[in-house]
């Protein structure tokens, strides 16, 4: 559902055991007050609605809201909000999304979609006057009528060859013999299809089936028994499922996907398949290994594209097709399979159990046993017929004494599996030709090289090919209603109309797009855009819309069906027209998505709609649902419109706006009209100010309407406005403030609170002395509303006190007499720190009065508080004092206060309930606690001391306790106040804890291990390494193991405390220790977080630095040999380090010595280590740049364009470091080397030579490199002139104006002077 | 092609942002020119050279300073008769 953590509580469910209804579940219903009582008495009356948000952030709303995590009211909540009553057909099945698996149930729009979301598919169509549920009833309708006609045709065709009648009766035979689970009657589906309103997909796969049933079942008739039944497709599963149980299904429980799941076909044999919950693996698995396994001997394909289809050639010799006739005969390896009388889904137990539990190793063993398998398989004799001349050869008999091998256990995994064939991973070898399905004879010899004879085009074991029609993706059974057509055999593209070709292309198009693989994707989104104006504007969409609109639709489907209208519209541009009311109704409701990329596309779609569209079409199109009776529509077309204005400027809005707001015939016009302003605000924030005045006039006399709804949305408008505005602009509002004053006094409850709201918003707005005048005015309404039972009124006066407060002309003395007391006495009581949205706007204005009338003023009031006995209100008053003493400081805390507020804090800290279920952590709760007693501490400061003992105390006796929780917290709590210990003086107490702490490092819980290990850093850092008890020689033995621990947070705490040691007292532990810990270093390169491997890094300069970089550097460069290239890495930066805090000197001799060991990785190392060592070292690189110029110079010219890259980064940051230096001569030489790179393919290393270029330039003026590059700047080859473009390019973009000396000098040509003869003057 | 910052340019933002840049397909007659402006735009940038370029003609500096200005506009004459040159600006 919403997911969304800061959705307001959901409001009272009324739908008896579904779940409670959350955010965006609620529906909304037009008139409060018109509204059913009966349903409102769910809500616990009228005025309740509005603790509901009613309608889902825009962008500018969802933004505030991460800011400050803040789930106000919204703005736009003038409907109140019913839940909607259940359709009792809407009763979802429970499995239903267990079944779906990964795949299908929840990433499917419509199950996560509020009743009122669903609101959509109501949206009536103005043109023709029907809904969306119609139009896809007529378009069921429209398919079955045309696959009757079909079929009737096909009847008639079958007649002309009179095999008709025999098969149809065979057919009824075999369904007879089944209990009637062959080809249903018509009728009997049409009375299935009668069963719900909503079981759509469930009649189609009846309809399809009809059909195949009849000449599916007809056409195969091969080998008897076996084939008749084989017609078990995958549309057949639905069916015998459908008519085997249609009867019943009809009437009793609705049914939904599982229950299409395989039945099989008919009794004796035949497959049957899940066709839902593996949609990927029947299409091919299944068909493809029976043929294979039984040598050819049936088999056949659902999916026509992927594998050629193989019938029995010796039947049934008609050209003429369906891809019914096409479906696998079942083989004889299925039949034990599916022994349970074929009635029951037993291999949804193959298909459906399996395929989800295959994880990937099976998955490649089942491949490569298959692999093997079809490799072993021992020649058919046709295949052998096919390749050995026919005489002079004779078949021998096997020797007696010959039994074939036969292990089962290595069989085992080699029954066929409905997972094989399909993205194998890796390389796989070709299939030999003898083997592919589908070959003839004349193809196998062909590709062993034998001569062809005219009469061998028979297939290998009787088989004949079926066309295969370029491969499309798998379609679901859902959208089978929009794709079905293009199963159906073309007998003759030429007969086709041209509309019905194209309307096939479009529609293989978009399948492709919706369902098909990221490759076929892209081609087909590139062919859809590129065709679009040919495809034509009706074409499209009269496809792809009700595909938008399709209850089966996900969210990936949406978004891609989405940016095919986006492209498909830049394309059309103005062909659009027509179909802009249609677009709009598919695309207006994903504004008001949940899914935050869903509105912001739909936005985008809207806004190219309105560009392509033009601003009268817009206007003119959405005009009429402006006062649609539904509120939904004026919803959705509100935010639309307001797109439209930021898309095409507001001034041309505006006259169109001005007139709708005034408008005569119906208030709802004017309620919308005022909603898109509302909305333009909303959306565009301060970019509104240029049109301030006139939306303010626009929307002002609404706030003196007659109709209730009107005036607070007009209200409610004026504070978005305002808001928007923030800080400027007063004077626009000067028109409404009247009103909005009167409007205050005068209505109370809802009202009230939207003309509150604005007052709020435009209040800060003003100057000092009004903004206190009026503050002043609204007071005695808002201490009078302090009292309001409605929680929504106690927020919206909390957030208006708050505001008014904030101004600066409120006086503190006025706040302290007349706020304060009545403040205290409404919302400082517990029942306010049960919500979450009052507990924050309780704190907030509290923080905002304190920062009027002073820290002591408040916490005096509250101070005691903190031992009342419900932990969340002890909670709020703690996060108070917090924020309070954070912003204010405790200067003007009394000795009393202070005594009061240590022990507030003592008590609240100690009576945490401790939630020991957890692993440790106390979350969010926790912390408040632990952020309040640290910054309470911190702001005494040394006012602290008396009360040290006792906190550390208190501290001590925590970290003994049970629950890890609450040791973690405690040894946090240690971190948080040693810097005031410290100021404290109390050495001593913290060298205890010290001790303590060190005690407590066999710890077990990571947590809290890595927070122990923090407390300790923070204990060494403020008492220094000479004073740390335990002494440093012997806490660092005991770190190093804790360095091996694996756990983020005990790495990262651990190695900060030890890399203080070693930066600040190495000299308290033995060499053999450093280099110990040197070793547990190297591990921790391969961190994941960066943090560790950086402070690793670092500690392995300190330690050098200890301890000499010999050892270190040996270490270090042994490392280099390693295969993981981020320890390598790691490693590399390390040798640099280390050189940089000893010196070059003493490294690079080793270093260097490193790069003749023959090998690629440990070269690469020192060259980057080089690279690292000259970034860090600078202009010291002076003294070593000789030193290193002939190994470089190796590595520019070795034949791995790794070490050209490397030595590349290696010049670039010695020549910036030495530019100035005076090696120009060195650096000449390297650039010799670096040159020829240039012309280097791969990225990253014509990167890295462009680097070493820039660094060259830098270093010997861009002149030089002028020099060499206008060489090829008209080079005959384009290749050579672009990359010498591109590196005068960079030139010039540096340094152009210094090249003006280095051009070169170019003759007269003509008419034309080229010479720069200024630069010839001289005096 | 990156900025300074190292943030990649694309090539028509490339000329957009600096005029004198070129590509593979750029004609003599447009890179002189270029460079002639460059050259120019240099001269009248530094005030030093401006002065030095007055004394050696004998005119004075702001003088010296508009010609240069006006050179900018077509320094090398017009574009060689049948290569229609593309955003030479006249």
């Amino acid at each position: 559902m919403s997911g969304n953590a800061k959705d307001p509580p959901p409001p009272p469910s009324t739908d008896g055991g579904r779940g409670g209804i959350k955010f965006g579940t609620d529906i909304a219903y037009d008139d409060a007050y018109s509204a059913d009582p009966s349903t409102l008495a769910g809500l616990g009356g009228v005025d309740d609605d509005r603790t509901m948000v009613t309608s889902l952030p825009t962008l500018e709303e969802e933004r505030r809201m991460m800011m400050d995590d803040d789930d106000e009211y919204d703005e736009d909540n003038d409907e109140g909000r019913v839940i909607a009553p259940i359709d009792p057909d809407d009763v979802e099945d429970p499995f239903v999304r267990a079944a779906g698996g990964g795949s299908g149930g929840s990433a499917r729009v419509i199950d996560r979609e509020s009743s009122y979301h669903a609101r959509r598919h109501d949206r009536v169509l103005r043109e023709d006057g029907s809904s969306y549920k119609d139009v896809m009833a007529d378009v069921n309708l429209d398919r079955e009528r045309r696959e009757l006609v079909e079929e009737a045709r096909r009847e008639l065709l079958d007649e002309e060859t009179g095999e008709f009648k025999t098969r149809l009766d065979e057919n009824g035979g075999a369904g007879g013999g089944d209990g009637g689970a062959g080809g249903p009657p018509v009728g009997e589906m049409e009375g299935g299809r009668e069963g719900g309103r909503r079981r759509r997909r469930w009649d189609n796969t009846s309809t399809i089936t009809t059909k195949d049933d009849i000449d599916g079942g007809g056409n195969v008739v091969t080998d008897g028994e076996q084939s008749l039944s084989g017609s078990g497709s995958r549309w057949d599963d639905g069916d015998s499922s459908a008519s085997a149980t249609s009867a019943a299904a009809a009437a009793a429980r609705r049914r939904k996907r599982w229950d299409e799941t395989p039945v099989l076909a008919s009794g004796r044999t035949g497959l049957s398949r899940d066709s839902d919950a593996t949609p990927l693996v029947i299409g091919k698995g299944w068909d493809a290994t029976p043929v294979i396994l039984s040598g050819g001997r049936t088999g056949g394909g659902t999916d026509p594209s992927s594998t050629p289809l193989i019938q029995g050639g010796a039947t049934d010799g008609r050209p003429k097709r369906s891809r019914w006739d096409s479906t696998p005969a079942p083989s004889t390896m299925m039949t034990p399979l599916l022994s349970g009388g074929g009635a029951t889904p037993s291999s949804s137990l193959l298909v459906g159990g399996q395929t989800p539990m295959l994880t990937g190793n099976l998955a490649k063993a089942l491949l490569n046993e298959r692999e093997m398998e079809r490799r072993n398989r021992p020649w058919t004799d046709a295949a052998l017929d096919a390749i050995l001349p026919s005489e002079g050869y004779s078949t021998l008999p096997p020797p007696s004494s010959y039994v074939p091998m036969r292990t089962p256990g290595r069989k085992l995994l080699s029954t066929p599996t409905p997972y094989g064939q399909r993205t194998p991973a890796g390389f796989v070898m070709d299939i030999p030709p003898e083997e592919r399905e589908g070959q003839t004879l004349q193809d196998i010899r062909e590709a062993y090289g034998v001569p062809v004879s005219i009469d061998s085009r028979e297939l290998i074991g009787g088989e004949s090919a079926a066309a295969s029609d370029g491969a499309l993706p798998y379609i679901k059974p859902e959208d089978m209603q929009y794709f079905g057509r293009l199963m159906e055999d073309v007998e003759d593209e030429k007969r086709l109309t041209k509309e019905e070709s194209r309307e096939r292309q479009i529609m293989a198009l978009l399948l492709k797009i919706k369902s098909g693989t990221p490759p076929q994707r892209k081609t087909a989104m590139r062919q859809i855009t590129d065709k679009a104006r040919s495809f034509g504007a009706g074409p499209l969409f009269h496809q792809i819309l009700p595909l938008l609109m399709s209850p089966a639709l996900e969210d990936q489907e949406r978004h891609l069906l989405v940016k095919v209208i986006d492209r498909v519209l830049y394309k059309l541009d103005d062909l659009v027209r027509p179909y802009v009311h249609r677009i709009l109704a598919v695309i207006e409701p994903l504004l008001i998505d949940e899914d935050y990329y869903a509105r912001v596309e739909g936005r985008e779609i809207i806004s190219n709609l309105a560009k392509a569209a033009g601003l009268s079409t817009m206007i003119s199109t959405m005009r009429p649902d402006i006062d649609s009776p539904d509120e939904y529509v004026r919803n959705t077309t509100s935010r639309a419109f307001a797109v439209v204005a930021s898309a095409l400027g507001v001034p041309s809005l505006l006259p169109f706006l001005k007139a709708v707001c005034r408008s005569r015939k119906s208030w709802m016009a004017r309620h919308t009209g005022i909603k898109i302003v509302q909305q333009i605000a909303l959306l565009m924030g301060c970019a509104v100010l240029p049109y301030l005045r006139e939306l303010v006039e626009i929307v002002g006399h609404g706030l003196t309407d007659e109709q209730a709804k009107v005036r607070m949305m007009a209200a409610l408008t004026i504070s978005s406005l305002a808001e928007a505005a923030h800080p400027y602009g007063i004077e626009s509002f000067d028109s409404v403030i009247r009103s909005l004053w009167k409007g205050a006094s005068e209505h109370h409850g809802k009202g009230l609170a939207a003309f509150l709201k604005a007052i709020g918003f435009v209040i800060p707005l003003m100057e000092e002395n009004y903004a206190s005048h009026y503050t002043r005015l609204v007071m005695p309404i808002l201490i009078r509303e302090f009292h309001s039972p409605d929680e929504e009124m106690k927020r919206i006066v909390l957030k208006v006190v708050q505001q008014c407060v904030g101004t600066a002309g409120v006086e503190p003395e006025y706040i302290r007499k007349e706020i304060l007391p009545e403040f205290f006495r409404n919302f400082w009581i517990r029942r306010m720190a049960l919500d979450r949205r009052n507990y924050k706007q309780v704190i907030e204005t509290t923080e905002e009065l304190a920062n009027k009338v002073g820290c002591s003023d408040i916490l005096s009031r509250i101070v005691d508080d903190l031992k009342d006995d419900s932990e969340p209100y002890r909670r709020m008053v703690m996060e108070t004092t917090q924020k309070v003493l954070e912003s204010l400081g405790s200067g003007d805390i009394d000795d009393r206060l202070e005594e009061r507020l240590i022990d507030g804090i003592l008590y609240a800290f100690q009576e945490q309930a401790v939630d020991a279920g957890t692993s440790g952590a106390f979350g969010k709760e926790g912390q408040v606690m632990l952020d309040g007693f640290g910054t309470v501490v911190n702001a005494l400061g040394e006012r602290c001391k008396p009360y040290l003992k006792q906190i550390a105390g208190t501290i001590k006796w925590r970290l003994n306790n049970k629950a890890a929780s609450v040791r973690m917290q405690a040894a946090d709590l240690i971190g948080r106040i040693a810097v005031v210990m410290k100021a404290c003086g109390e050495e001593q107490l913290m060298g205890h804890l010290g001790v303590v702490l060190y005690e407590y490092l066999g710890e077990e819980y990571p947590d809290v291990l890595g927070s122990i290990l923090g407390a300790l850093r923070s204990i060494v850092n403020v008492i220094g390494m000479t004073k740390m008890t335990p002494p440093i020689r012997d806490l660092l033995p005991r770190l190093t193991p804790i360095l091996r621990n694996r756990h983020e947070k005990v790495q990262e705490n651990c190695i900060d405390l030890v890399g203080r040691i070693a930066d600040r007292g190495a000299e308290f532990v033995s060499a053999k220790e450093w280099m110990r810990i040197c070793f547990e270093l190297l591990e921790l390169l391969k961190a994941h977080k960066k943090a560790i491997r950086r402070a690793a890094v670092s500690t392995f300069g300190y330690i050098a630095k200890a301890v000499g970089p010999q050892d270190v550097l040996h270490t270090l460069l042994n490392n280099l040999k390693v295969q993981d290239r981020q320890m390598r890495v790691c490693t590399t930066v390390a040798i640099a380090i280390v050189a940089e805090t000893c010196g070059p000197f003493t490294v690079l001799p080793a270093l260097m010595n490193e790069y003749r060991v023959p090998e690629l990785n440990i070269q690469n190392g020192v060259l980057k280590a080089l690279s690292f060592m000259f970034e860090y070292i600078g202009e010291m690189g002076k003294d070593y740049i000789y030193a290193v110029t002939p190994l470089l110079e190796d590595a520019l010219m070795d034949r791995d364009a790794v070490h050209r890259q490397t030595g590349c980064a290696a010049v670039k940051h010695l020549s910036l470091g030495v530019a100035g230096l005076g090696c120009e001569d060195a650096l000449i030489h390297l650039l010799n080397f670096v040159w020829p790179n240039i012309f280097e393919e791969s990225p990253h290393v014509i990167q890295a030579t462009c680097d070493a270029i820039e660094g060259l330039m830098v270093a010997l003026g861009p002149n030089v490199i002028l020099a060499y590059t206008v060489q090829g700047l008209y080079h005959p080859a384009r290749k050579v002139r672009e990359i010498y473009w591109k590196i005068y390019n960079m030139m010039y973009i540096y340094a152009a104006d210094s090249m003006v000396l280095g051009f070169p000098a170019i003759e007269d040509e003509g008419d034309n002077t080229y010479a720069r003869t200024t630069l010839e003057l001289f005096i | 092609m990156s900025t300074p910052g190292g943030a990649p340019i694309h090539k028509d933002q490339l000329k957009a942002k600096y005029i004198g840049t070129g590509d593979a397909d750029m004609t003599k007659y447009e890179w002189v020119t270029n460079m002639h402006r460059d050259t120019l735009a240099s001269h009248v940038g530094h005030y030093d050279q401006l002065s030095y370029y007055a004394v050696a003609q004998n005119e004075s500096i702001g003088r010296v300073k508009k010609e240069f200005i006006e050179k900018m506009l077509q320094p090398c004459n017009k574009p060689p008769v049948g290569k229609t040159v593309a955003g030479d600006g006249i």
